[in-house]
């Protein structure tokens, strides 16, 4: 018989496989009866985040209608004139549309850590950790590395990105990371970028 | 892989070691007839053969203390002294398949609690990731790990799922 800690080890490098051939492949679709409640709570949010950002947000989608989504409350925000910062990671929920349902980012959570430096997991499960949307279909966990300038530094800055990124379809196939080459019309140019992509439902 | 191999020996010489020690066990198995397309992908062969050496090299070092985490986790899993890295590979490519498209028995809350165990969540980050209090996250992990052993035990091994024993074992 096969023990939990054998069997856990080999998911992983089941998952380091597919990471590394072929990138992940969305789960199947389930839904759940506790969506209804959560789907009022987050409709109310939405309304109520969208009346809050519509006329703070300093930048828009290009090319889309102005959406709006939620941005998880954080228990303070960095003061990028205080303490200027070289990397943050954006968690990007999305709905089962593939539409921006919230967005979480923190600038502690990599610690200092070169987003080059972590493994695709390691990018996730941090990304996992800025908990948003309880409900959402799909999480973007996205690295970014730069000048502190260049970074989002405020909720409407990092959901502008956030939004900018779910409604940029993916560069053409051939492409080593699609996302990630997307990204750059997002971004500043002397920003860097990764991007792990986990389907949640 | 030599990277791989170079964060678990955490020796960027004896990663690039047992790399060149996996490809030539690898290039043996192809001349020797041991590796069968058949039966596992060359990508994850070529792995299971890297882990294989890993554990070799490992154990050559069993003194070590800075390798001993490494040797407990290996007891742990009570793998047997040699593991055939075909049969591994073979299972690990189950596995890769599971994760990917699901498999028999396998519900699709079940196949979501795999997908985030696979990356290595503690029980306390997949509860947060699944939104449920920990003791919640714990017992969906139980559900999911014991289906998919028996899912992995049905499809290679002649024992019966690990669920019927312990419904047997249940019975006075």
């Amino acid at each position: 018989m096969i023990s939990d800690e054998r069997l856990l080890q080999m998911l992983r490098d089941a998952d380091a496989l597919n990471a590394l051939e072929h990138g992940r492949t969305p789960a199947p679709a389930v839904r759940r009866t506790r969506l209804i409640p959560f789907a009022i709570a987050a409709a109310v949010l939405i309304a109520g985040a969208g009346l809050a950002l519509f006329g703070s947000r300093d930048r828009s989608s290009p090319g889309s209608p102005v959406e709006i989504a939620a941005v998880a409350p954080r228990p303070e925000s960095p003061d990028p004139a205080a303490a200027p910062t070289s990397s943050l990671l954006l968690a990007v929920y999305q709905n089962g549309a593939g539409k921006l349902s919230c967005v979480n980012w923190s600038t502690d959570v990599l610690k200092g850590r070169a987003i080059t430096s972590l493994s695709a997991n390691e990018l996730t499960r941090l990304g996992l950790t800025l908990a948003c949307d309880p409900e959402a279909a799909r999480i973007l966990v996205v690295g970014l590395e730069g000048p502190a300038g260049s970074l989002p530094s405020s909720d409407a800055r990092a959901q502008a990105v956030a939004q900018c990124l779910s409604t940029t379809p993916p560069c053409a196939e051939g492409v080593f990371n699609p996302r990630t080459c997307a990204a750059a019309g997002c971004l500043d140019t002397e920003v860097k970028v990764r991007i792990e992509s986990l389907a949640l439902r | 892989m030599k990277r791989r191999l170079t964060e678990l020996t955490a020796d960027p010489h004896a990663g690039e070691d047992l790399s060149q020690r996996t490809w030539l066990a690898v290039w043996e198995a192809v001349r020797d007839g041991r590796y069968d397309p058949q039966r596992a992908a060359m990508t994850t062969y070529v792995y299971a053969v890297s882990q294989n050496v890993f554990r070799n090299w490992a154990r050559s070092r069993a003194t070590s203390a800075s390798h001993a985490p490494a040797i407990a986790a290996e007891r742990a899993t009570g793998a047997a002294p040699r593991v055939d890295p075909i049969e591994e590979a073979e299972v690990i490519d189950e596995l890769r398949r599971a994760l990917r498209d699901g498999a028999p028995g396998l519900t699709a809350g079940q196949l979501q609690a795999l997908q985030l165990l696979s990356l290595g969540l503690t029980d306390r980050e997949l509860a947060r990731a699944l939104a449920v209090a920990p003791s919640t996250a714990h017992a969906r992990k139980r559900e999911a790990l014991d289906a998919l052993r028996d899912h992995i035990e049905r499809r290679f091994f002649t024992e019966r799922p690990a669920s019927v024993r312990k419904e047997q074992a249940e019975q006075p």
